[in-house]
């Protein structure tokens, strides 16, 4: 009798292996240094709780804490206020223009959030086109500054999500269930009110949870239009910078903190979610009302109001950006002055962009597609653990991710700060999950008879993969590469922590610019982006059957 | 309780002509079935008793007054779905008590008054489950109920047992049945099944292209069908064309008033019989080819071929002797004319006899 003969590990497990290494040091290892050195005392290294100790004692921080916490909520609350609305009469009626509309929601909402804050101090600030025009006519605007821009500027930015996620949800309602509401004697306000809410009520949440989630992480607008008003991320930079050289332990002990809120929020969610699950047959599906008269001028109103002013900051700095300026100041009329500055003065930094941006996105998508082959087709405990720890880097705040990158790769061989390949990995870890759920499902519907079959001919399984597996899934990579191009290339928070002077990123340079009142040279860098961003955009459209579903 | 009149009511989707002059008077506490093949207006003439589109013109008369105008949700009439359409975020008691709420009945009569109901349909000790942990036939239940504890004038059914399994819906149909006499409730229902229209049914309305073909009880449409369309859909039939008085070049006894011409002779299928010897006092014998026996338990069924090629179906009396023809047997395929009936060869041609 001769033993089996023990086989090499497959080809599936070395890449399995190979992912968990890879996610081990990008991604577990920086969130475990921050926090082992959150319990560290700054100057001796000693075990200490004193760090959490100040942070919730000190009025600094606590004040910053109540601040991130309170712009969390009331921006979460703002997008609800717009996005549901707006879903609702998208689902419910015949809108004239629907694909414009939701073409200006996508856009609001590719777009980065400091360009928005930047966008409504141009037009609400001290000097802003607005304020000026109210001023010439006797009214005195409240201030923009502060708490009520952060807010104003998360609601309109994050509303598309709750949006495109209550539109979906509500187009999948059975028409049945507000019949029978209807028939049991309920009015329009009480059907939506006691069935329809209720029913969608899961997707508002998730998309409240990603808004909240976003806007807490947010660094870039609470920086720029907050002046006095701190938050967690703009003191975990102001303590980074401030401890730069020795061990940065308030910083991380702050990031700690915003990864606990992330966590939570989304644990509250999905406690609350797990009693609502509804499975529904569709029999019935939802019928578009036409709409006349009051009712119209009033659906279209609301609809082009709010994705028109979800629009608004990428009008303002395509407006601006052509205004002539001599330096700093604006000098009236037209004229692409700022754009000779930003060639002459920036050219480093538009490079720099496309060139992370791009090693960035050929890194996610080689390693999306072999990732969600991994959760797709093997059932395994790590492929399932896989699909969750896949959704961690959406939790930790890219101010974290930097920290974390910076106290981990900072000596010996693997000493990458100040590299661009520091940059280059973070926003690779940090956008790996858009392209991993763009190419898996895309995968899922990719029959594994399909693979099964080249195999049974006798192609090896790295073989098959190559040859069979990416032609068919070919479409989500490339649509998974571009979400996350678009995403890379808006980067800002991380970037911040990391650049160094040969390294500067477009964000970057139009943050400083914003900070030094270089308006002009901001809002050519940030039409550049903007026109990246949208050209991604359409591809993404013309190349997707779902157009909107990939971007929540 | 409520009677129901409905007066020339029409509705069309653009040129489509959905419902047209539909005259329909329905007595207090009847079974009424509206029954027809998909896209018939079956459905369309229900929702729009239910308020849920409006028909162009005409009136919807519940006890003298109509309510044809009236918001759907002002209409006080029942619906059953069919897909159930029970909420899926409530249990199985607040379901039933949403209507009751709606009304502002007071709480303590809600409670009795759903216990009740719950009662009725046997679904009491289900009460506060969701609805995703009951099956296909308690979820129907559930929407029956809710349906009839806010005492509707009237209790509409959409295809209620259409999404159910064949043994169940049998015996939901005796259910839904049961509870609609036991309350005497006016009840309008839609199904394109047959069988059950006539089983549960005290009147059949048979519709086709938004026009009513035949409003009857269930023995007079099967027995007496108005027209070729009601003789084909309820029941089935063989329909052999009539040339000069002959079917089949047989000389078939028939009324004077046939027309040599544009005429069909209808056979029920069970009412022929296949001999192979001579053909009995009475009747009158087509020669045919057998092409196969088929048994199924009750009966047997035959399929043949007539002498000009023909197809016929037959359902006789199981019979070994019968089941034993080999294919291709020469057989005389029998029938009483006194049964047989004859209409215009229209598809909704009239009954000539």
């Amino acid at each position: 009798m001769t033993l089996p003969r023990l086989s090499l590990p497959s080809f599936w497990t070395w890449i399995m292996v190979a992912a968990c290494v890879m996610l081990a040091v990008l991604l577990f290892w920086p969130i475990l240094s921050v926090f082992v050195i959150s319990f560290e005392d700054g100057d001796t290294g000693q075990f200490t709780l004193e760090n959490y100790v100040q942070i919730f004692t000190r009025r600094y921080y606590l004040t910053a804490l109540g601040n991130t916490l309170i712009v969390g909520f009331a921006g979460m609350l703002g997008a609800c206020l717009l996005g549901v609305p707006l879903a609702f009469c998208m689902s419910r009626f015949q809108v004239r223009g629907r694909s414009i509309i939701s073409t200006m929601a996508v856009l609001a909402l590719v777009s980065p959030p400091f360009i928005g804050a930047y966008a409504w101090i141009m037009l609400l600030g001290n000097n802003g086109a607005i304020t000026n025009a109210l001023e010439a006519i006797g009214i005195d605007m409240p201030s923009i500054y502060g708490m009520r821009g952060i807010i104003l500027v998360f609601a309109l930015k994050f509303f598309p999500f709750i949006y495109l996620m209550t539109e979906n949800a509500l187009n999948g309602i059975n028409k049945s269930l507000e019949d029978a509401a209807e028939n049991l004697g309920c009015t329009a306000w009480g059907r939506f009110r006691k069935v329809t809410l209720p029913l969608v009520f899961p997707a508002v949440s998730t998309g409240a949870i990603i808004s909240f989630v976003l806007s807490i992480a947010d660094f870039g607008t609470p920086a720029i239009i907050g002046r006095g008003v701190r938050t967690l991320s703009t003191i975990a930079y102001s303590q980074y910078t401030s401890e730069m050289g020795g061990k940065p332990t308030m910083a991380v002990t702050i990031s700690m903190v915003m990864i606990a809120i992330s966590m939570l929020a989304l644990l509250i969610q999905r406690r609350v979610l797990a009693k609502r699950r509804y499975a529904s047959s569709m029999t019935h599906k939802q019928v578009k009302a036409p709409v006349s008269g009051g009712k119209s001028v009033l659906v279209h109103g609301v609809t082009y109001a709010i994705a028109l002013a979800g629009m608004i900051p990428a009008f303002v700095v395509i407006w601006t950006s052509f205004i002539a300026t001599n330096g700093p100041v604006f000098s009236g009329g037209f004229g692409l002055d700022s754009y000779r500055r930003i060639w002459s003065e920036a050219p480093d930094a538009i490079a720099n962009s496309f060139i992370f941006a791009l090693c960035a996105v050929a890194l996610i998508a080689v390693v999306s597609s072999l990732l969600s082959f991994i959760v797709v087709r093997r059932e395994s405990f790590i492929s399932g653990a896989l699909d969750l720890i896949l959704m961690v880097p959406y939790l930790v705040p890219g101010v974290v991710m930097a920290i974390g990158f910076v106290t981990t790769f900072n000596s010996g061989w693997y000493n990458l700060v100040g590299t661009a390949t520091m940059i280059v990995l973070i926003v690779f870890i940090r956008r790996l999950p858009y392209g991993v759920r763009s190419t898996s499902s895309v995968l899922r519907q990719v029959k594994p008879s399909i693979e099964e079959a080249a195999i049974a001919l006798g192609s090896s399984p790295a073989k098959t993969f190559l040859k069979v597996t990416v032609p068919l899934i070919m479409p989500g990579i490339i649509v998974g590469s571009l979400m996350s191009f678009i995403t890379a290339i808006n980067e800002l928070s991380s970037t911040l922590i990391v650049y160094t002077s040969s390294t500067v990123t477009m964000p970057v340079k139009i943050y400083l610019s914003v900070v030094d009142g270089e308006f002009g040279v901001a809002a050519a860098l940030s039409t550049v982006l903007t026109v990246s961003t949208g050209l991604c955009v359409f591809l993404v459209f013309r190349l997707s059957e779902d157009r909107e579903a990939n971007f929540v | 309780m409520a009677d129901v009149h409905l007066k020339s009511v029409r509705k069309s989707y653009g040129s489509v002509l959905a419902l047209s002059e539909i005259n329909i008077q329905i007595p207090s506490g009847d079974f009424f079935t509206l029954l027809g093949p998909s896209g018939c207006g079956k459905t369309t003439l229900l929702r729009a008793i239910a308020g849920f589109h409006a028909h162009d013109s005409g009136e919807i008369v519940v006890n003298g007054t109509d309510i044809g105008r009236l918001p759907a949700h002002k209409r006080n009439v029942g619906m059953v779905f069919q897909d159930y359409a029970v909420f899926p975020h409530v249990s199985v008691r607040d379901n039933v008590s949403f209507g009751l709420k709606e009304r502002k009945v007071p709480k303590a009569e809600i409670t009795r008054r759903v216990d009740e109901i719950l009662d009725k349909v046997q679904l009491r000790p289900f009460a506060e489950r969701m609805p995703h942990a009951l099956s296909g036939g308690q979820q129907q239940r559930v929407g029956l109920a809710r349906a009839l504890v806010v005492q509707p004038t009237l209790l509409l059914m959409d295809e209620p047992l259409s999404n159910l399994d064949a043994k169940l819906r049998v015996d939901l149909r005796r259910e839904l049945r049961s509870v609609q006499q036991s309350m005497n409730m006016t009840t309008v229902y839609v199904t394109h099944d047959q069988e059950e229209a006539l089983a549960m049914s005290d009147t059949v309305c048979v519709m086709y292209g938004g026009v009513i073909q035949q409003a009857a009880a269930p023995w007079e449409i099967y027995h007496r069908p108005a027209n070729r369309f009601v003789a084909a859909f309820v029941g089935s039939n063989n329909f052999l064309p009539i040339v000069d008085g002959t079917v089949a070049g047989v000389t078939v006894p028939l009324p004077a008033d046939v027309p040599a011409k544009g005429a069909e002779l209808a056979l029920r299928p069970e009412n022929l019989a296949i001999v192979t010897g001579t053909v009995p006092d009475g009747m009158v014998g087509l020669p045919a080819t057998v092409d196969q026996v088929a048994f199924t338990g009750r009966e047997i069924s035959v399929a043949l071929h007539l002498s000009d090629g023909q197809e016929v179906q037959a359902i006789c009396e199981p019979d070994e002797a019968l089941l034993s023809l080999p294919h291709g047997s020469a057989a005389q395929l029998c029938f009483d004319p006194a049964k047989a009936q004859v209409f215009e060869a229209d598809v909704t041609g009239r009954r000539l006899a």
